[in-house]
């Protein structure tokens, strides 16, 4: 099987604001 | 400051959150206030942290996660586990995952 290459992950804020 | 997370323990998404997946992207928008800083905000996950996240289930420990994670990623030894570990610390931070309670 081929494996994907490991990005590190990471939380990213879509939308900010009220 | 960082959240101390422990490798061994289970972790599973917080209830005071909706993960929903939209046109293939995740969005997870909280129910609470408190998980962005300071203002209200709604997230998403690149796609390895799609993978971490979907597999914090409270059922596997961080390290099984780590480990699933190895199979289908490729990456030198060690770094999957220090990403999820990174990752938990801030999901843990701002209550988006809690500790699973043991059954």
């Amino acid at each position: 099987m081929n494996k994907k290459v490991w990005t590190k992950p990471k939380l990213i804020v879509l939308f900010k604001g009220k | 400051m960082k959240a101390k997370i422990n490798l061994d323990a289970t972790y599973v998404q917080s209830e005071d959150l909706v993960s929903r997946e939209i046109e293939g992207e995740l969005i997870i928008v909280p129910l609470v206030a408190g998980m962005g800083d300071m203002e209200d905000e709604l997230f998403t996950l690149n796609e390895t942290g799609r993978a971490v996240w979907a597999k914090l289930d409270g059922k596997k420990s961080l390290k099984t996660v780590a480990k699933e994670l190895s199979a289908e990623f490729e990456a030198p030894p060690g770094e999957i586990e220090r990403d999820v570990t990174g990752l938990a610390e801030e999901l843990l931070k701002r209550k988006m995952i809690v500790k699973a309670s043991k059954k």
